[in-house]
């Protein structure tokens, strides 16, 4: 039977981590800890992958052997295919280290040069490239500013664009939201979106759960460097089959006669809940608003001689 | 021990600092025939340290400048220190760098030169100033004073001969004190025959020499002498410092003195 | 979008060149660079000003001293505080992580780190040299001529090419002392080890030739044992002090030179290769 190429199940995996297993020697040498235990999962192409856990749980010591920064103490990794620990894997990938540092010396837009220079990013078309990508990430306006003056949203920005800079088929982006306010956070959330609808595969580490929650296909929980959980976040969630309606000033009564009138087609009413507004919304609708505001004002203050 | 014993890591860097060292072991040994004739050629530069000489001063930081190769700006520092010295009349401040200095680094006759004369025809007044000065002394303590430090400076620059055998200003310079310090005119003349003798002889030593030699009434030697330079020197339009023609002259009047027959007399260009 | 082809990744001079550029602009741009640069062109024309101390016909020689000893002092402490910073200064604010992801060997990294910081130091000798040969020339141009009064004696007078071969021969040698810098920081793990250690490295370098004397004199097994592997291991940096190149920079010191310059450069690429081969194990 023919693997069905437009399944990405089906496709070969573009990461892979087989049975990882990673242990750092105390001084002393005779204990070790454990900081990863026996992982594996897989990430197929143009899936976003969510890598969720507690401060400490190996998220990060799973990235870094995934790109060959250390060396498994067993298993091993692939990188659409080729072990993370060959340079050539990295051909495929970008990516966007946790609190990105990069040297304060260069400016935003010398730094993605720099990366599309080791990437091999061809001279032809870079400098477009890259002008293109700073307007994405909204840092045009600071691009020939040293990035050691930049703040920590703007460098988190700039190493977005560092890791697009070579549009690689996989991203691996360890806390791509960390320090950035709801107004960025939900831009780069925009962008991950995007980079999926062309069919790239994101794994990305976070602690904003909403935020997994809204962009990821798939997540993989861990704790103590154990696979707590692993799948599709509506599976996991127990949100298959269900839908929520949010309905205004229905009686007591009406309620039960509600429920019946489910029963009778086969459905379940499985809570009945007060639906709370999420603040992050409500903070963006606010901005938007405001904005909107203003921009009416200036057009109403400004647009009266014609 | 007992961790690095049972740590396969300390193992590991272990074995990896051994390979390293085989490798720059074997490295350096396969260099030796490369670098042993400049190590050879580099060494032959410097003259043995005087260790003795400087191990008064080696609690000062000087030992590592000096086995760290940087002899020759150790001595321009002390150099320097010996001159700060020497402008607040410091005798034992100055006398002890030019020590040092000779015994760091002996190659820069400068060195050698400048120092005697610091020992001889600076020190005699700063010594007479702390005695009380010249009016309040007898002449006899001023004379032993200045002889004295004569003697000391002579001494200073025979020091430099270990390492510059050929060098005439170094006889120049002890001729100079042996004659106007010490009175030792034959002494002076035998150190201005050996300055002339030297290839580097500056014009003026041998006339010197023969001057000298007529002054203690050696007219004959003087002679035979200037009959020897004569020839050697270039003619006055080429060279007016040779003074080939003053010694011409000075030739003219010793026949005279010594009353020689014109068939004796020396005739220029004629072998 | 990358035109690397598919494959297995070569060794790429272009992508050293990329790291060698980005090494060299980060540590031009530091402060320690022009400051030093500063320190030794200010010791040099500072020499110029010797000129009211009576040193008669050396006193070009002192110049020349002390511009050699500015090039020696301040180069070496540039080339450590410059190399440690490239290399363990990436490690430690982590600016490694995302340029070692990209399609860049290990070894790659390392021989950019090495050229970029090469080059600083060059550009240094180059500018200190060059000071110091026009200082020469200042100098040496108000001196009054040769009498010809003593037309044979020597006048000291330091030759030009010789001053120039020297300043080569530091070159060099701070080459060496790069590398050899690159292989402490590959292990080390933090700056100010790599950096006291790389002190050590280089006082052991300069001091070599009493090991390889006790080796040859020593008394005891032990010494000479020692001796033997100091004087093998560790390179001999006197060697570069080029103390026969005080009479000119004739033919035969000028195959010196070369013997030197070599020794220095197979010094230099055996340590370059420890250092790739130590940060290849190197978790970071």
């Amino acid at each position: 039977m023919a693997a069905n190429k437009t399944d990405p199940a089906q496709r070969p995996p573009a990461i892979e981590i087989r049975r990882l297993t990673k242990d750092y020697p105390l001084p002393g040498g005779r204990q070790r800890v454990r900081a990863v235990d026996d992982l594996s999962l897989r990430v197929h192409p143009g899936q976003v992958y969510g890598l969720l856990g507690p401060n400490g749980s190996g998220k990060s010591t799973t990235l870094k052997a995934l790109l060959g920064l250390l060396r498994p103490t067993l298993g091993d990794c692939l990188l659409a295919g080729v072990p993370g620990s060959d340079p050539a894997a990295h051909r495929a990938i970008g990516y966007l280290p946790e609190a990105p540092y990069f040297p304060r010396f260069l400016s935003g837009r010398e730094l993605l040069r720099f990366h599309a220079k080791l990437a091999g990013v061809p001279r032809a078309g870079r400098e477009e490239r890259i002008a293109a990508l700073l307007r994405r990430v909204g840092l045009a306006h600071a691009a020939d500013r040293r990035v050691g003056a930049y703040s920590k949203g703007m460098l988190q920005r700039v190493g977005l664009a560092q890791a697009l800079v070579a549009d690689p088929p996989i991203l691996i982006l360890d806390e791509p939201t960390a320090g950035v306010d709801p107004g960025g956070a939900a831009d780069i959330a925009a962008l991950i979106l995007e980079q999926k609808a062309r069919g790239r595969t994101v794994l990305l580490c976070s602690h904003l759960l909403t935020q997994i929650e809204e962009i990821c296909d798939r997540v993989a929980i861990l704790h103590r460097g154990r696979l707590l959980a692993e799948g599709a976040l509506d599976e996991l969630l127990g949100r298959c089959g269900r839908q929520s309606l949010v309905v205004e000033n229905l009686p007591p009564e009406e309620l039960a006669a509600f429920e019946d009138w489910l029963a009778e087609r086969g459905g379940r009413l499985h809570a009945v809940e007060r639906p709370a507004a999420r603040l992050d919304r409500f903070f963006l609708q606010t901005l938007e608003r405001a904005e909107r505001a203003t921009e009416a004002s200036a057009v109403g203050t400004g647009g009266g001689a014609r | 021990m007992r961790w690095l014993v049972a740590d396969p890591q300390s193992w590991t860097a272990l074995a990896r600092a051994g390979v390293m060292a085989g490798v720059l072991a074997t490295a350096g040994l396969a260099l030796r025939p490369i670098e042993a004739p400049a190590w050879a050629a580099q060494i032959r530069q410097q003259p043995a340290l005087e260790w003795r000489s400087v191990e008064g001063a080696m609690g000062q930081g000087l030992s590592l400048g000096l086995l760290g190769g940087f002899r020759a700006l150790a001595a321009d520092l002390l150099w320097l220190r010996a001159n700060v010295s020497w402008e607040r009349n410091d005798l034992a401040g100055t006398a002890a760098a030019l020590q040092l200095v000779g015994a760091v680094d002996p190659r820069p006759v400068a060195f050698w030169l400048n120092g005697a004369r610091m020992i001889g025809y600076d020190m005699p007044y700063w010594r007479i100033e702390a005695l009380g000065g010249e009016a309040a002394l007898p002449a006899t303590v001023v004379g032993r004073v200045h002889e004295e430090q004569a003697r000391v400076a002579i001494a200073h620059l025979r020091k430099a001969f270990v390492h510059h055998p050929d060098d005439p200003l170094l006889h120049i310079e002890i001729a100079n004190f042996l004659l106007q310090k010490l009175g030792d005119l034959a002494g002076a003349t035998e150190h201005y025959r050996r300055a002339a003798q030297q290839p580097t002889a500056p014009f003026y030593a041998a006339r010197v020499h023969a001057e000298l030699l007529r002054r203690q009434g050696r007219d004959r030697a003087a002679y035979d002498w200037l009959l020897a330079v004569h020839p050697t020197l270039p003619p006055e339009r080429e060279n007016p410092y040779a003074m080939a023609d003053t010694v011409l002259a000075r030739i003219r009047e010793l026949e005279e003195k010594l009353a020689l027959a014109p068939a004796e007399r020396y005739q220029p260009g004629r072998k | 979008m990358s035109g690397e082809p598919t494959g297995a990744l070569r060794f790429s001079l272009r992508r050293v060149g990329v790291l060698a550029e980005h090494a060299f602009l980060e540590a031009v741009r530091q402060r320690v660079f022009q400051f030093t640069t500063l320190l030794a062109a200010v010791l040099v024309a500072g020499s110029l000003g010797l000129r009211e101390l009576d040193f008669g016909g050396a006193e070009l020689k002192f110049v020349a001293d002390f511009g050699q000893g500015a090039l020696v002092l301040f180069g070496s402490v540039l080339t450590i505080v410059t190399t440690v910073q490239l290399l363990g200064g990436e490690l430690e604010n982590r600016t490694v992580l995302p340029v070692l992801a990209r399609p860049v060997r290990r070894s790659e990294f390392i021989c950019g780190k090495f050229l970029g910081a090469w080059a600083v130091v060059l550009v240094f000798c180059a500018v200190v040299t060059a000071l110091l040969l026009a200082a020469l020339w200042l100098r040496a141009s108000t001196l009054p001529a040769p009498l010809p009064e003593a037309p044979n004696v020597r006048v000291a007078a330091l030759p030009y090419a010789g001053v120039l071969a020297g300043g080569v021969l530091q070159a060099v040698k701070f080459g060496l002392l790069t590398a050899m810098v690159l292989l402490i920081g590959s292990y080390a793990q933090s700056n100010l080890f790599a950096q006291a250690s790389s002190f050590l490295v280089l006082a052991v370098c300069h001091l070599q030739y009493l090991a390889r004397d006790a080796w040859q004199a020593g008394h005891g097994w032990l010494e000479r044992l020692g001796g033997g592997l100091i004087g093998l291991v560790f390179p001999n940096f006197q060697l570069f002090g080029g103390e026969y190149l005080t009479a000119g920079a004739d033919g035969a010191a000028l195959v010196l030179v070369g013997r030197v310059a070599l020794y220095g450069l197979v010094y230099t690429a055996v340590f370059l290769s420890l250092a790739v081969w130590s940060f290849r194990r190197r978790e970071i």
